[in-house]
């Protein structure tokens, strides 16, 4: 057994050990105001390190912390000391740079070039969602009478202005929760891992926030501009020179665009070579909802649409580090297929049942892909697919393969299932 | 309710508001932190027996304080009146301050630390000014429900902040006047986030007040069989289990901060960011504590197996080899023979 295999088994573990074990909570937990000036660091330094004492030894209290983050957006003003200088300084820095390349990018860049996507996530972990029963009263536990007489009517202003904030909201808590969302998602299983997921938000974040930019400028400019309205262009045709996956040009723009390989907005995590055995390539779910369906562009337009304009499916790329070879899900049933970097694409022949999530690509001939409802599919020639049959109907994440026979996928519900025969059968780790 | 015999009626009132204070701590399980509480409780409920005790809620503000106060509060927004702002000021410096330490800059500190603005909502709330309410309503109704949302996105969760704003109402009515929750907003926290902990304590003691066990799910007809693993090695148990006790005896020495960082990120599944958030760490820094903390708890796990088991690196190996496959519920006494190191763990407990 390697030091590393010993590591992942102690870390294994730790997390069931620790989750097994219960504690019968003191009489001294931590009340609701300490909870809430802990999570507000309003506690002085000899009530917050009582309250650590505590709370290290108390399941009920840790539970209670952890609800209440949970609770919590990532950059909410919840008054913690967590960001660093560090932090505060990129919030800034980071959105303006981004805005400076957007608009250097449009000025000085003159391509026809596909755009790519930013990078969000795979929100498969539950994020808060706007309330679907805006409109719902509360049930007074006495008599609707003691309430007060104005209640529907603020109920319903309430809902007015919860569905305003949640409207304005909507795009910068998608930006934050996909951080949360994605980094619960990916349970880690080694720090390693940890550490490689914390690199990616941040790689997110900074590429989001330049998406975000880049977007609202292209919205400014199309504004002092009238386009006719057009049919969006038709699906990509194998028989393309060089289609692009997103293309939202007028119908008479017939020549090809010339394409530069897409961006990647997050770098697929390295192989961990060392042990041979660990899949790699956890491909990152790429969405942009476009803002204007049915205004087209020119094809100049089109061409100089700089990184993180709208587009009007979602994207999932698949590559492989040090190989041409790459693999792109466009919405929720195309498949194609580069074998130069991205520059043109071949429709693959498949037939997708439900969203994809997740892909891994050992190898240049070899591809997993799995999505919601326990959908997984595999090639092991670059070009045939088939379904593998998988143990449950449940949605799937990611999913990590050595080969073609090797393969590990995690649940939403971070359960993790491996399979050591090309997915015949199915083991729950 | 036995009358109070001989005082004031001012202390009898304080002594009657500390009893319907424990009480209301006791109904929405929200156990008293400081045993010092300066108080004892004869009798419970509330409504029966004679609670002894020392003043709580003594005016130790200075009306000029108070004065100070209540303008930066913007509490005359309300309505609201001088007293039952004093009064609330009183409450939150009792809470978390010393009895002594009265009219001194430690207590003026404390108080201009208070989210006041927050404070005077709450009382007038707790008032029944109606506009202060429907203040309330509109800013923070949506608060309430979206937290809900995030601890259960079926909705689990919205039953439970229902209550929490009926009981922010005050819908219990004794001897004519209504109980609110508000009251035991104290301006420590910001409004949105007390709240919050209200509805993330309770949500955890329903969680484990219908906390059942379940179990694996069994192999569908039609679908992939999940295959077991190989038949374990006898000794595999044993080896499971004494890992197990070295975990748990390494976990138990490390540092109460160590072990709250293990305990958010293992037992709760929090991620880093969330654990950072609750220690007050950068991402790295926790990352980095957790990766200590695991060397050190392996180290700790392989000295306790080679020196109190006698094991060699051979049998050591084979210890966390055992690690790798799910045992499945575990009886550490059983297979040890003994008591364990912390305490009993239930019968066939599993996660």
């Amino acid at each position: 057994m390697t030091d590393r295999e010993r590591d992942a088994a102690m870390e294994r573990l730790l997390r069931r050990t620790l989750a097994a074990e219960d504690e019968v909570p003191g009489s001294d937990c931590l009340d609701v105001e300490t909870l809430a000036a802990w999570s507000d660091d309003a506690l002085t330094v000899a009530e917050r390190s009582s309250a650590e004492a505590h709370a290290a030894g108390c399941a009920r209290c840790q539970a209670a912390l952890a609800a209440m983050v949970r609770t919590t957006a990532p950059t909410a003003d919840s008054g913690t000391g967590a960001r660093s200088l560090i932090h505060r300084w990129a919030a800034w820095l980071v959105p303006a740079m981004a805005a400076a390349t957007a608009i250097a990018l449009w000025i000085a860049v003159d391509r026809t070039s596909v755009v790519q996507t930013p990078v969000v996530q795979a929100p498969a972990a539950p994020a808060p969602a706007p309330t679907g029963s805006v409109a719902r009263e509360i049930p007074p536990t006495a008599g609707p009478a003691e309430m007060p007489t104005r209640s529907i009517e603020l109920e319903k202003q309430a809902a007015d202005k919860e569905q305003r904030v949640n409207r304005s909201t909507r795009a910068e808590r998608g930006r934050e929760g996909a951080l949360a969302g994605a980094a619960a998602d990916r349970l880690p299983t080694t720090l390693a891992d940890a550490r490689q997921n914390e690199r990616k938000d941040e790689e997110r974040e900074r590429l989001g926030a330049r998406a975000a930019n880049a977007a609202a400028a292209k919205a400014a400019e199309r504004d002092a501009q009238t386009r006719p309205a057009t049919p969006p262009p038709p699906p990509v045709s194998p028989s393309a020179e060089a289609p692009p996956p997103r293309v939202q040009a007028e119908p008479q723009a017939t020549p090809p665009v010339q394409t530069t390989p897409p961006v990647q907005q997050a770098p697929p995590p390295a192989p961990q070579q060392q042990t041979g055995q660990v899949a790699e390539t956890v491909a990152l779910r790429s969405r942009q909802s476009t803002a204007a369906a049915g205004r087209a562009d020119s094809a100049d337009q089109v061409a100089r649409r700089a990184e993180g304009m709208q587009f009007a499916t979602a994207t999932l790329d698949i590559t492989i580090p040090g190989s041409s070879i790459r693999w792109r899900v466009v919405g929720s049933n195309e498949l194609l297929r580069s074998a130069d970097g991205g520059t043109t694409w071949q429709k693959q022949a498949i037939e997708i049942a439900a969203p994809i999530t997740a892909g891994a690509a050992p190898s240049p001939t070899v591809c997993w892909l799995v999505g919601r409802s326990g959908i997984v599919l595999l090639t092991t020639d670059g070009a045939t697919w088939r379904r593998v049959a998988f143990p449950e109907a449940v949605d799937l994440s990611t999913i990590a393969a050595s080969d073609a026979r090797n393969a590990r996928v995690t649940a939403v519900d971070r359960r993790t299932f491996v399979t050591t025969d090309g997915g015949q059968t199915w083991t729950r780790r | 309710m036995q009358q109070y015999e001989g005082g004031d009626r001012r202390q009898y009132e304080q002594r009657i508001q500390i009893a319907e204070d424990l009480a209301v701590h006791a109904a929405l399980a929200l156990p008293l932190r400081s045993p010092d509480a300066h108080c004892t409780i004869e009798a419970i409920p509330w409504s029966a027996g004679l609670v002894s005790a020392q003043p709580q809620t003594a005016d130790r503000i200075g009306p000029d304080l108070v004065t100070r106060l209540y303008e930066r509060a913007g509490a005359s927004r309300w309505s609201l009146a001088e007293p039952a702002f004093r009064a609330a000021l009183n409450r939150s410096a009792a809470k978390a301050l010393p009895a002594e330490v009265r009219g001194s800059r430690a207590l003026e500190r404390y108080l201009e630390s208070l989210h006041l603005e927050d404070l005077a909502l709450a009382c007038a709330c707790e008032a029944g000014i109606e506009s202060a309410w429907d203040h309330f309503v509109l800013e923070y109704r949506h608060v309430l429900y979206r937290a809900a949302d995030a601890l259960e996105p079926g909705g689990g969760a919205r039953e439970i902040a229902d209550g929490i704003y009926a009981d922010l109402f005050g819908l219990q009515e004794r001897d004519g006047d209504r109980r609110s929750l508000f009251r035991y907003f104290h301006g420590r926290s910001r409004l949105a986030t007390w709240l919050r902990a209200v509805l993330a304590q309770r949500h955890v003691d329903r969680i484990r007040s219908d906390r059942r066990i379940t179990a694996l799910a069994a192999d569908d007809e039609g679908s992939p069989a999940l295959v077991s693993p190989a038949a374990p090695d006898p000794d595999r148990p044993r080896y499971l289990a004494l890992v197990k006790v070295a975990l748990l005896r390494a976990v138990a020495c490390l540092p109460d901060r160590d072990r709250l960082r293990l305990g958010c990120y293992y037992r709760q599944d929090l991620t880093l960011a969330q654990t950072s958030r609750i220690l007050g760490e950068h991402e790295a820094t926790v990352s980095r504590q957790l990766a200590r903390s695991r060397k050190q708890i392996r180290s700790e796990v392989e000295r306790y197996l080679r020196a109190e088991q006698g094991f060699n690196d051979a049998e050591i190996a084979r210890c966390f080899e055992s690690t790798m496959d799910d045992p499945g519920p575990l009886d550490l006494g059983q297979i040890l023979g003994g008591g364990s190191i912390r305490k009993e763990s239930e019968p066939e407990r599993s996660r």
